[in-house]
């Protein structure tokens, strides 16, 4: 499938910033399902400095440096990404299995991480999808339908920094809540686990339901099979394993890793973000 | 087993070390011991150094074992450097399985930000270890410090220290120099600087003076001929670190880092504080920070137990200097408040790279005592080379910081020099109203008609100083309010923009006087420190009753007078010295402005009351009768109080000093839109209030109206100052994502 892709993060400050610093994870990242056709930022104000660089994840990002004073300003991301639906898995190990074969490439997604922290009532509701000798597909297959049908979508209700504990009591969240707490739960376990930026298709395939949080930048959960089957994607909110519907760009331990855009500012006063988003199958674009 | 003593064998004989160390000792005799002591502690507690006291007896470590020592030291600073850069770099410890990945992954040290999969990881510089002699004899270390020189700038005090108190006891034994090593680190500071850069600047960060290790590193700084920064003080602009300072950025090429790695930079960093932007100019060659942030995570103790694979792996070697967790350390002799006991003792010793790899391990170092106060002593490395040896400390003096032209001063200082010249100026005040007030109402019910009149103008004086409440109608309430005045906390959390009771005030002080604590001499800042909290007792004591009051405020005069006093005799004019005298003369003459205003607010009847009460809030009334005699005219009083530029309590000689001051900080400017020549409007507006009265004592009833708005143009004033000098200083804010998807 061919997106086309367009994101744009818009600051309004009320007063003058006389110094803007921006740390970015708005590139596609490639990918053997992802091919990145053409991907480019533009950033308004132009910065006065931009550096480039691969971080420790893999992930491409840019730091751009504003030294002029500014009242707004404005990052769009335009792509093209053709994306392809990885084969359906099947005979996967047992998730104790999974959980002894963890070696150094992927055990840093098993150990703790800042924003995803399992409380006892987390690890325990992710535990129930693990009884003993379960295949690891299946029990994540199982547990993302549970996470679906047992939490409430619901905006405005969380924040960035919402610990999982509080998103277990009040069972409601967002996208980021959702796989904070499935990635919390899977580490309790001892499964590797990761957190996946990125974008879902804005318009549903054709008869299938609408989906959440396509209108946003979106997250997700990758999980490790083991060394033969490797990393699934997994979709919580949309109780989708994902397919070819989802854009990625980059991924971490949690979301404090991969957050498209964080800045520092000197002056400034109060802002406003507003964000947009849109993926569109190539030839349904506008 | 029993722990090894360092002074005794075995077999209960002296080691030859000790044994001429210990006749000095024993020649001071005991009371002459318990002198020195007290003398070290009072040294260390002039400085304001914290908590930490130095013992008056070394810990000497014989020339041949410091030199196994020193192979075991710098093959560790091997180890750490080359794990830094694996771990940094290609990772093949974990890909080995030489050290479980959780140890690396799960460490809030590890800087994934650091990562430099396919670049080049810089180097560590800069090693540290703490070892403890078990009772085999043999040295093991118990910690390595691979972050920061933790405590270096305490050996060098100690050192100082012991030279300046007890120079007799390096007379009999052959001492090595630290002075040495510090002209070679400072060049290697400077070798470090990025390629090209012909006369690099080195800076040591420091977290400030909440920083418990903060002493150290202005110690540090001060032997190193660096600047002393905090991360307020920098900016990064163009891919280059920049200290801001009044005439401007300037660049730094060398940042000694003395703070955690992990806050250094909070665009890429989760640590608080820090310059955004600082990791991507080190890496792309803009600035060299050392030790890289990275390092800290090398001397986590989790490591340790792999340390003897690790060096097989890493360098090839066998480990020569083991560690341990557990070990009962040695006992050496410290001064126990009337005796020397044994008391075990736990060495730490520096060490830093050079460009090939090559590490130098300090001549010494520190040796904490392990006991309830945090206390150390001077290590001493004992030389057998008659030629390398010299006789008590060469550092018997502190050196000497680095000489600056107003210019170099960092805005953050100036800024804070200004509020301390505001701030000691408004205790003053404070203490000077109260007692006025106190003065009058001790005659009790004897109070004449034209003293009740003047309690009416000191009252309006009090209240706009907001020591009493805003709605103190009746005087009779005045006792109670002035004994809160001591107490009143400050109406807004901006202690700068509003004035405050007496001990805020106070308090102030203490807090600005810590965060100028490198531009004053020691003398000075014990003698500030100590008439501080004697003048803070007395006036947390009055509380009981008027007497006590005036008492307590006279002696917090005195304080103030003799603050301004030791500061106009001892710092440079120029520097420091300028924004404190400009904060000082901003302040007064706000406040004559408006306490003769007041004054002149009686009724036209009481004219003359008015008159002599404005000389009186004015410090001028002696001044006047000399001049003048007894009788009081409404001209020549203005003229005293507004216009006379000789007289330092009254407005011109204030407003001319601004004008003076201002126009050093940027000479050559002109015009009445510069800040020098907003001082010299408001001179010319006050000079031209009391040329109208002279002329014409009918416009008497101007004044008040004339004063208040000079008053507003000195408040004016002030703030323009604060945003020309000290505009660089406000705090970043971060910018979240703000929500993720659906979150409205």
């Amino acid at each position: 499938m061919r997106y086309s892709l367009r994101h744009l993060t818009s600051y309004d400050y009320a007063e003058p910033v006389d110094l803007g610093s921006h740390l970015v994870h708005l590139t596609p990242r490639a990918l053997p399902r992802q091919r990145v056709l053409h991907s480019r930022v533009i950033a308004a104000p132009r910065p006065s400095r931009t550096s480039r660089r691969t971080d420790h994840f893999g992930n491409d990002t840019s730091l751009l440096f504003l030294e002029l004073p500014h009242d707004t300003f404005t990052l769009t991301l335009e792509a093209q990404v053709e994306v392809s639906a990885p084969e359906p898995v099947a005979d996967t190990l047992a998730w104790e299995a999974v959980r002894d074969a963890v070696d150094w490439t992927v055990a840093e997604f098993v150990a703790p991480s800042p924003r995803a922290v399992a409380d006892a009532a987390c690890a325990d509701y992710v535990a129930a999808s693990f009884p003993p000798g379960r295949p690891i597909a299946e029990g994540l297959r199982d547990l993302i339908r549970r996470i679906y049908l047992e939490f409430k979508f619901r905006g405005g209700v969380t924040g960035i920094m919402t610990p999982v504990s509080k998103v277990m009591a009040m069972r409601a969240g967002v996208c980021q809540d959702f796989s904070h707490l499935m990635i919390a739960g899977l580490r309790a376990l001892g499964i590797p686990a990761r957190y996946v930026s990125g974008y879902l298709r804005t318009k549903p395939p054709p008869g299938t339901m609408a989906r959440l949080g396509s209108d946003q930048s979106h997250a997700w959960v990758a999980a490790w099979m083991g060394p033969e089957h490797g990393w699934i994607d997994l979709d919580p909110t949309n109780d989708l394993v994902v397919a070819d519907e989802h854009v990625t760009l980059g991924w971490g331990r949690d979301f404090s890793d991969v957050s498209p855009v964080r800045g520092m500012i000197l002056g400034g006063g109060e802002h406003t973000v507003s964000v947009a988003v849109d993926l569109s199958v190539m030839d349904e674009a506008p | 087993m029993t722990p090894v003593d360092e002074m005794v064998d075995g077999r209960g004989g002296l080691r030859p070390q000790w044994r001429a160390m210990l006749g000095t000792y024993q020649s001071l005799g005991e009371g002459g011991l318990l002198a020195r002591a007290a003398r070290l502690d009072r040294a260390v507690a002039d400085e304001g150094a914290g908590a930490w006291r130095c013992d008056p007896v070394p810990l000497p470590l014989p020339a041949a074992e410091f030199s196994v020592l020193e192979r075991g030291i710098a093959q560790r600073a091997r180890l750490m450097a080359a794990l830094a850069v694996d771990i940094y770099g290609p990772m093949s410890v974990l890909a080995d399985g030489i050290v479980p990945p959780s140890l690396v992954f799960g460490d809030p040290a590890f800087l994934r930000a650091c990562r430099e999969p396919a670049g080049v990881v810089p180097p560590m510089t800069i090693y540290c270890a703490d070892l403890a002699r078990g009772p085999d004899g043999a040295w093991r270390v118990t910690r390595d410090r691979t972050g920061v020189p933790d405590g270096i700038g305490l050996a060098l005090e100690n050192r100082r220290l012991l030279g300046a108190v007890l120079p007799e006891t390096f007379r009999p034994v052959q001492v090595r120099h630290l002075g040495p090593f510090f002209e070679l680190w400072q060049d290697r500071l400077r070798q470090m600087a990025p390629v090209g850069v012909a006369n690099p600047s080195v800076a040591v960060l420091t977290g400030g003076q909440a920083d418990p290790d903060w002493f150290a590193h202005l110690r540090l700084a001060r032997e190193l001929a660096a600047a002393l920064v905090e991360h307020n003080d920098l900016t990064i602009r163009g891919g280059l670190l920049y200290l801001k300072t009044l005439a401007g950025l300037r660049k730094i090429d060398v940042l000694l880092r003395g703070v955690a790695g992990r806050s250094v930079d909070p665009l890429e960093l989760d640590g608080r504080g820090g310059v955004p932007g600082l990791l991507d100019a080190a890496r792309n060659g803009g600035v060299v920070v050392t030790n890289p942030p990275g390092t800290d995570l090398c001397g986590s103790q989790v490591f340790r137990p792999h340390d003897e694979p690790l060096c097989r792996a890493l360098l090839h070697e066998d480990l020569l200097l083991p560690w341990t967790a557990d070990i009962s350390p040695s006992v050496a002799p410290t001064w126990a408040g009337d005796a020397l006991e044994p008391r075990p003792v736990r060495l730490r010793l520096f060490a830093i790279g050079g460009p090939h790899g090559n590490w130098t391990v300090m001549p010494g170092g520190l040796a904490w005592i392990e006991d309830a106060t945090p206390r150390c002593k001077d290590v001493w490395v004992l030389s057998e080379d008659r030629s390398s040896i010299v006789g008590p400390a060469i550092h018997t003096e502190p050196p000497l910081a680095i000489r600056r032209t107003a210019g170099d001063l960092p805005s953050r200082l100036a800024d804070s020099l200004f509020w301390l010249g505001r701030t000691v100026e408004r205790l003053e005040r404070a203490a000077r109203l109260i007692r006025a007030s106190v003065a009058r109402l001790q005659r009790g019910a004897m109070l004449l008609p034209h003293e009740a009149g003047e309690l009416r103008v000191l009252i309006r004086c009090l209240t706009d100083a907001d020591l009493i409440p805003d709605d103190l109608a009746d005087p009779s309430a005045l006792p109670a309010a002035l004994l809160s005045a001591i107490r009143r906390k400050p109406p807004s959390d901006d202690t700068r923009k509003s004035d405050a009771g007496v001990l805020s005030l106070m308090a102030e002080f203490s807090r600005l006087i810590e965060s100028v604590r490198d531009r004053l001499t020691g003398d000075m800042h014990a003698t500030f420190r100590d008439l501080l909290s004697s003048a803070r007792a007395r006036a947390e004591a009055a509380t009981g009753g008027l007497d006590a009051l005036a008492d307590a405020m006279t002696e917090t005069q005195r304080f103030c007078i003799t603050v301004a006093g030791a500061a106009a005799e001892n710092m440079v004019r120029g520097g420091g010295y300028l924004f404190l005298d400009l904060g000082r003369r901003v302040e007064r003459a706000e406040s004559v402005a408006n306490e003769v205003a007041a004054a002149f607010e009686l009724p036209a009847l009481q004219l003359d009351l008015g008159l002599a009460l404005a000389l009186e809030l004015c410090d001028s009334t002696l001044t006047y009768r000399g001049r003048y005699r007894g009788t009081l005219q409404a001209g020549v009083v203005l003229d005293l109080v507004l216009a006379d530029p000789g007289n330092p309590r009254g407005l011109a000689f204030q407003l001319v000093a601004i004008h003076a001051l201002l126009d050093e900080l940027a000479p050559g400017a002109v015009g009445r839109e510069t800040l020098a020549g907003a001082a010299a409007g408001l001179l010319a507006q006050a000079e031209a209030l009391v040329v109208g009265v002279m002329a014409s004592p009918a416009r008497a009833g101007e004044i008040p109206a004339a004063l208040r708005e000079i008053a507003e143009g000195v408040s004016a004033l002030s703030t323009r100052i604060g945003r020309k000098y000290f505009s660089l200083l406000p705090a970043l804010q971060s910018l979240g994502y703000g929500t993720l998807q659906g979150v409205a």
